[in-house]
């Protein structure tokens, strides 16, 4: 279902809309709020707190700014990192290296345990930890600069770079996957 | 800042993690309203950042959703409409009622079509009754009137160029009522018809009814007050104002 019907079946108060929101998208944002949190029960209730705000709130959604997806990351990672700052989830947590901190965490499949590392495998460690640090665990640009020792422009920057290379790898896996699904379909016209 | 600068500083990016200040946030915002292009960017750090996102899922437990839903009802500020709240993807219960409901309005159309040509066929029974029935009322008055007391049974005395003509007047001046019964007549021709005449005196006969039927049937016929005798000769086909003596049949005597 797209985003657009999803939002309007939330704003017509219809039950269904947040049921085909959470089956769209829990999981995605449940993996983003686990690695900030690392904890899965608490993981859940904030899932459980964004969806609700997701529902209660859905008129402060503009889809002109941004994505549906992108509106609910922010309200998850924000939950996440305001638990996470209350139970001083960092301070306790500090010796786990980023990485373990990020991925020990678990897949949904084995395929996407493979497709990650496959795709970190791709991105330098020095942009990948950037990216990690502030979109999975709810770092801010300053306590990255402060933590990693880079300046502020330096934060942006790597941050940048991290997502072309996403966008590259993912997005043209789209691409590869519409260019088969279409010569797949022409050689059927062809042999009938 | 122009919108190449906007781009090119990785602000964003910033944007699409939620990690923007608010001045960068006026800044990108308002580029966004006026830039197609930037919006465009925007959509595609946005969707990379989702598929990232969607490879790094983790499925909540199964029963997190319905937790969830259940929390619904105390926290919504609208009521949720029992219709709307079933909407969604058609479970296989919704395909059964659906098919159920579809073969429902056909049986119920199906049904209307016998019904109304039940109701027709009623309709053009109850016509076929009523014209048997009248004929039947018909036929016993016809049966009443032949057996009144009053009714008289008088043989058609055949003349000599048709001799064979066998024929029952049933007179009745009671009630004004006379009948044919005819057992045999002389072959028409397709041209030809029986009329009847009534004789009074040296009167012209006046003509009467003119009929084709020649065998085993009987009928009324008009009636004339007191009459010497009755006449039935062959016409041409309708009558005529006139007898035509030559075709003769025969005479019913009443008087004597």
């Amino acid at each position: 279902m797209e985003d657009v019907d999803i939002v309007k079946q939330i704003i017509d108060r219809q039950e269904q809309g947040l049921s085909n929101l959470y089956d769209k998208y829990a999981a995605s944002l449940n993996g983003i709020i686990i690695r900030i949190v690392r904890d899965n029960e608490l993981s859940e209730e904030i899932l459980s707190n964004t969806m609700l705000k997701a529902w209660n709130k859905i008129d402060s959604y503009d889809a002109e700014k941004s994505g549906l997806f992108t509106w609910l990351a922010a309200i998850a990672r924000n939950s996440a990192i305001d638990k996470a700052r209350l139970k001083s989830f960092k301070n306790n947590q500090k010796t786990d290296t980023i990485s373990d901190h990020v991925y020990k965490i678990g897949f949904s499949t084995s395929q996407a345990k493979l497709d990650v590392e496959r795709l970190t495998s791709l991105i330098e460690d020095k942009y990948r930890i950037v990216l990690e640090k502030m979109y999975l665990e709810g770092y801010s640009q300053r306590q990255i600069s402060d933590e990693l020792d880079i300046p502020l422009g330096t934060v942006k920057t790597r941050v940048r770079k991290a997502i072309q290379i996403l966008r590259k790898e993912l997005l043209s896996e789209k691409d590869t996957f519409y260019g088969v699904f279409i010569f797949i379909i022409l050689i059927i016209i062809f042999l009938l | 800042m122009t919108h190449k600068e906007i781009q090119e500083s990785g602000l964003l990016e910033l944007y699409a993690i939620d990690e923007i200040t608010p001045v960068e946030r006026d800044i990108v915002n308002k580029a966004l309203s006026q830039s197609a292009e930037l919006r465009e960017e925007l959509s595609s750090i946005e969707s990379s950042l989702m598929k990232y996102a969607q490879l790094l899922s983790v499925k909540p437990s199964t029963d997190l959703k319905s937790k969830i839903l259940s929390k619904l009802t105390s926290e919504t500020v609208k009521p949720v409409s029992q219709d709307n709240s079933k909407k969604g993807a058609p479970s296989l219960f919704s395909w059964l009622l659906l098919l159920s409901c579809i073969g429902l309005a056909a049986a119920y159309f199906m049904s209307q079509n016998k019904y109304q040509e039940l109701k027709d066929q009623h309709e053009k029974s109850v016509i076929v009754c009523d014209s048997i029935t009248q004929a039947k009322n018909v036929k016993i008055a016809l049966l009443e009137n032949i057996q009144n007391k009053n009714n008289r049974i008088i043989e058609l005395k055949a003349t000599e160029k048709y001799p064979e003509t066998e024929l029952y007047f049933h007179y009745n001046p009671v009630l004004k009522k006379n009948y044919i019964q005819v057992k045999n007549l002389p072959h028409l021709a397709s041209n030809q018809s029986y009329q009847l005449w009534a004789l009074k005196g040296k009167k012209q006969p006046i003509p009467l009814d003119v009929f084709e039927n020649n065998r085993d049937n009987i009928f009324e016929v008009k009636f004339v007050d007191a009459p010497d005798a009755y006449a039935i000769t062959i016409e041409p086909k309708g009558g005529k104002e006139s007898p035509t003596l030559e075709d003769l049949i025969g005479t019913i005597g009443i008087t004597g």
